[in-house]
């Protein structure tokens, strides 16, 4: 062995090593410029670094992004607020994106905003990856922030190699990031008018000003659509507690929100509200307080599902509502008061508020006389629900093979049903004309055959 | 295992390889090797220890008989007349006969089973449902097929073989003939070492040498570049076309075809050169593999540059023992009168170049579509051996057009057309699939397609890809041209001052993290593994 080691071209072998170690500081440079650049996570991540005078930073994904005016909550809290947020941002990121922003600001406050979505999924989104990393000042911040990300889900190489998973692929994306790298704000410029003004960005915010579509986006929305995983994983408990732990040593204090969702979705999977409480609850377990803006009583924040420009998200006029009540409730809270009263305290409280119908499916079954078709609903608990049945013909027209009525089960004689005819189920509260929801049309195959009824959400 | 994390165990053995002290370094291979083998499953080791073990005992055992009978004549020289000892000698020999067709066919038994029954039996349905006109049913037999089969098996039975006919004395000790078999680097896809070669290097001591491994690491580098950065990248193309080429028209066809070359060659030659390039960290060199086989001027001499042991392997063990059958001799003397002299020597060629690229062909598997591939490549070589004097008169006649750049680049674009029409047979799902795809390449060309956006966007590639792929091809091709033209370019990167050197270098490796494929569907194994 002495032998082996005294013969070694040390020389050699140092340039060779040192040539090696030199290949991560090439992939940072090659992950830094030439991966493309999202023009509103640049802009947040230019601002966080070169701002010093955030007092309340507001971190979180596109439901923070969205919602959070920071100009009215600035005017209501008295505090300076700006949204460190990226779209589809999860804790791994949240705690990168964080310990950034604590370079160059001590802020009194941080206001960390979750949905099942982003809190409980365990898999860092690779392009929220590719947004982030890259402008991360430190390179010992990235290297940790890709071994979480990588250890959560083995996509060790392409979280590596953001170069590869995301390159520029046209000279548009190349002007872009040169654009961003030299004029900023020029670059902003062009970002409005690439949406016509319907994305405004200011301060970490972005102003949505597409017309809402509101209530609709639920009809056709089946009893159970969502991509969650609704457990509370002890890897998020534990990035949680990081999170908890960088804030207290930064000196910053901070709260949870629970965004708010277009009530639809809420309902539309029986496991999200109680998904919701459990982790509102296990904040306040690890003495993190949690404002359930889902569960915002009127008094607070009217039902805002008329703002919603998608299932998740809100336009500006409902930003600005939700941005206003967040204040009261955050000012309270501020001043050690109570804000209980401000909250439903559990599902049952929060269903017998709503007034309305989220959303109707049906099912079907094969019967002697026919297709048995019997139809659900989700809604309000005082809520009495009307259905009406109808043939959608292929051409789009519809029959009606039922008006409105209590009864939920009608059933469809075979020779009723011509080539290509869906069926098409109705809802609404008991004689409210305008409250109507209805299914996605369903075809009346075998293969759509429902073996038995499932459970809506606060069946009455 | 994935190929980043085979060069990840290739480079952690390698520093563990040079830790150990030097005469126990095979045993770190040998170890490393049966650890290799032993990842992509237990159930395959006792097949290639089987081959392993009856190949060493075997070949020991037929080289023993061969001494004891040597010695036995010797010792009985003088008692034994010219008759008796030849009859001596016919008896050792017979008895080495048995014991080597036993172990022969024992092995190519084991292969033949695992890797051809269920094939066989589908190309049978295949050609049963020619006649009868329903579909052909694949029947299923869900038959383990181990790992690198056909390259130990090969390779082993090549040893056997020369042990056999005394080319060489066998290897005694077990586990250094373990270690030929199943070299790993070697396993996935070849090359089919020769023991007179590779057990030569694997027996060396190999002490540390720094260039070595650099040049390893730079032909891994250069390997790795052409699997993941362009084959992996042309192959959905070639995939989306192959698998059903039913919308596309000739013109569409003929980009697939010409992808395929491209993805084919840098899949398996880029395997190669990382097999190669792992190997070379260990300080053994393996025997080349590939010589540019696109710069070929005929189709024999493209098949010399492509897939090389393969070829050797072929040439030494089928082609010249059939060709020098007595059979094949009488029908070579017999077609002389008819055909004349020149004819009647090509003959023996002609014939075993057919058998040659059928087994070939059955190599690649037991389905109709390889065994017309071989067919047609063994019917054109074939005609070439035949004609091979009258070429000759014309090249005397015609010198200067025969030596001209001119015809020179006409050979090499006609071997290439020739080969690339061999690819349809290849790469198509089924033989009626490629002689479709053929006869729209003639008939119904339809360029208009490549303009088709819409069309072009199901093929699987965007516009970064084809550019990718563009600048890719061209390195791949002002290197294959540099190497082609004498040059050295391992060398030559190695000898330039140091400053030089790493830019280069860092600039090559930027550019293949910024455009190597990950492994999606299809991408990421070598597509000779199978084989």
């Amino acid at each position: 062995m002495k032998q082996f080691f005294a013969k070694l071209p040390v020389g050699r072998l140092a340039r060779l090593a040192l040539f090696l170690l030199l290949i991560p500081a090439l992939i940072l440079l090659g992950n830094t410029y030439l991966t493309q650049l999202d023009t509103f996570s640049y802009m947040t991540l230019a601002d966080v670094k070169e701002r010093s005078d955030i007092e309340m930073a507001i971190v979180g994904s596109s439901v923070a992004e969205f919602h959070f005016n920071p100009e009215i909550i600035t005017e209501q809290t008295g505090l300076t607020a700006f949204c460190a947020t990226i779209t589809n941002l999860r804790l791994p990121g949240a705690i990168a994106l964080t310990e950034q922003l604590f370079e160059t600001n001590s802020p009194e406050w941080v206001v960390l905003v979750l949905e099942p979505y982003t809190f409980d999924m365990t898999k860092e989104d690779t392009q929220t990856q590719m947004k982030l990393a890259p402008r991360l000042s430190s390179p010992l911040r990235r290297l940790r922030y890709w071994l979480d990300t990588a250890s959560q889900d083995g996509e060790t190489l392409s979280r590596l190699l953001l170069m590869n998973s995301f390159p520029m692929t046209s000279m548009e994306d190349v002007k872009k990031a040169a654009l961003l790298r030299t004029d900023r704000q020029a670059a902003l410029l062009a970002a409005h008018e690439a949406t016509d003004n319907t994305m405004l960005y200011r301060d970490g915010f972005v102003r949505l000003e597409e017309p809402a579509i509101g209530r609709a986006l639920c009809d056709g929305m089946e009893r159970e659509e969502t991509w969650y995983d609704y457990q509370l994983f002890d890897y998020s408990k534990e990035r949680l507690l990081d999170y908890k732990a960088l804030c207290e040593k930064n000196g910053a204090k901070l709260i949870a929100v629970m965004s708010p969702v277009l009530s639809g979705v809420a309902l539309s999977d029986p496991s999200y509200l109680p998904y919701m409480e459990a982790a509102c609850a296990y904040l306040e377990e690890i003495g993190v307080p949690c404002l359930n803006m889902l569960y915002a009583k009127p008094e607070l924040m009217a039902n805002l599902d008329h703002t919603y420009v998608d299932p998740h998200h809100m336009h500006g006029t409902g930003a600005d509502a939700m941005s206003k009540a967040f204040s009261r409730a955050f000012n309270l809270h501020a001043a050690g008061e109570a804000t209980d009263h401000l909250f439903y305290q559990s599902d049952e409280e929060y269903l017998a508020s709503l007034d309305f119908i989220t959303n109707v499916w049906a099912t079907v079954r094969r019967t002697e006389e026919g297709w048995r078709l019997k139809a659900y609903s989700n809604r309000g608990t005082g809520v009495t629900p009307q259905y009406a049945y109808a043939l959608v013909h292929p051409d789009g027209s519809e029959t009606t093979l039922r008006s409105y009525s209590k009864r939920t089960v009608y059933t469809l004689p075979y020779d009723a049903i011509g080539e290509g005819d869906r069926i098409r189920v109705y809802a609404r509260p008991l004689d409210e004309p305008d409250g109507a929801v209805y299914t996605d049309t369903t075809e009346l195959t075998d293969t759509n055959e429902s073996t038995g009824p499932e459970e809506p959400i606060s069946a009455g | 295992m994935s190929l980043n994390l085979m060069i990840v165990y290739a480079l952690g053995c390698a520093a563990l390889y040079y830790v150990c002290p030097l005469r126990f370094r095979w045993l770190i291979l040998l170890a490393a090797s049966y650890g290799f083998y032993a990842y992509h499953g237990l159930t395959a080791l006792p097949f290639i220890l089987i081959t392993t073990l009856t190949t060493w005992a075997g070949a020991l055992h037929i080289a023993r008989i061969g001494e004891n009978g040597k010695a036995e004549i010797k010792a009985k020289k003088a008692e034994l007349t010219a008759e008796a000892r030849k009859q001596m000698k016919a008896a050792v020999r017979s008895r080495q006969r048995r014991w080597f067709f036993g172990v022969l066919l024992l092995n190519f038994f084991i292969l033949g089973v695992l890797k051809y029954l269920e094939p066989t039996l589908g190309l049978f349905a295949s050609i049963a449902s020619v006649f009868t006109g329903g579909e052909a049913a694949r029947p299923a037999l869900g038959l383990l097929l181990p790992l690198g089969i056909s390259f130990y098996t090969f390779s082993s039975m090549g040893y056997l073989i020369d042990v056999y006919n005394e080319k060489y004395a066998p290897e005694k000790s077990p586990l250094r003939f373990a270690l030929y078999v199943s070299f790993f680097p070697q396993l996935i896809q070849g090359p089919i070492g020769r023991y007179d070669h590779l057990g030569g290097e694997l027996a060396k001591e190999h002490r540390f040498d720094i260039d070595g491994i650099e040049r390893g690491l730079l032909l891994m580098l250069w390997g790795y570049f052409k699997k993941k950065v362009i084959a992996d990248r042309a192959l959905p193309l070639v995939a989306a076309v192959f698998d059903h080429q039913e919308p596309y028209g000739g013109a569409v066809i003929m980009l697939a075809v010409l992808f395929y070359s491209l993805q084919q060659y840098c899949d398996f030659s880029g395997g190669i050169d990382l097999v190669a390039g792992i190997a070379e960290l260990f300080g053994v060199r393996l025997a080349p593999n590939f010589k540019r086989p696109y710069f070929a001027v005929s189709l024999g001499d493209f098949w010399r540059r492509w897939h090389i042991s393969l070829g050797s392997w072929m040439r030494d063990y089928v082609f010249y023992p059939f060709a020098l059958t007595k059979p094949v001799s009488r029908l070579s003397k017999a077609s002389k009168n008819r055909f004349g002299t020149d004819f009647s020597r090509a003959l023996p060629a002609a014939l075993g170049n057919v058998l040659v690229f059928f087994l070939v062909g059955i190599w690649h598997g037991a389905q109709m579509n390889y065994v017309l591939w071989g067919l047609y490549n063994g019917l054109i070589l074939a005609f070439s051996a035949l004609m091979e004097t009258r070429y000759k008169r014309f090249a005397d006649a015609h010198e200067g057009l025969v030596k001209s750049r001119g015809f020179y680049f006409f050979r090499i674009l006609r071997t290439f057309v020739i080969v690339n029409i061999g690819w349809y047979f290849d790469r198509a799902m089924r033989w009626q699939d490629a002689f479709a795809m053929l006869g729209k390449t003639f008939t119904g060309f339809n360029a208009a397609q490549l303009a088709d956006s819409a069309l072009m966007a199901q093929l699987g590639l965007t516009a970064r890809d084809y550019g990718v792929l563009a600048i890719a091809t061209a390195i791949l091709f002002f290197v294959s041209l540099a190497q082609e033209r004498g040059a050295k370019v391992r060398e030559w990167i190695m000898s330039r001052p140091l400053v030089l050197r790493w830019i280069l270098l860092y600039a090559f490796i930027l550019f293949v993290l910024a455009t190597f494929v990950g492994n999606s569907a299809g991408t990421g194994s070598f597509m000779y593994a199978v084989f």
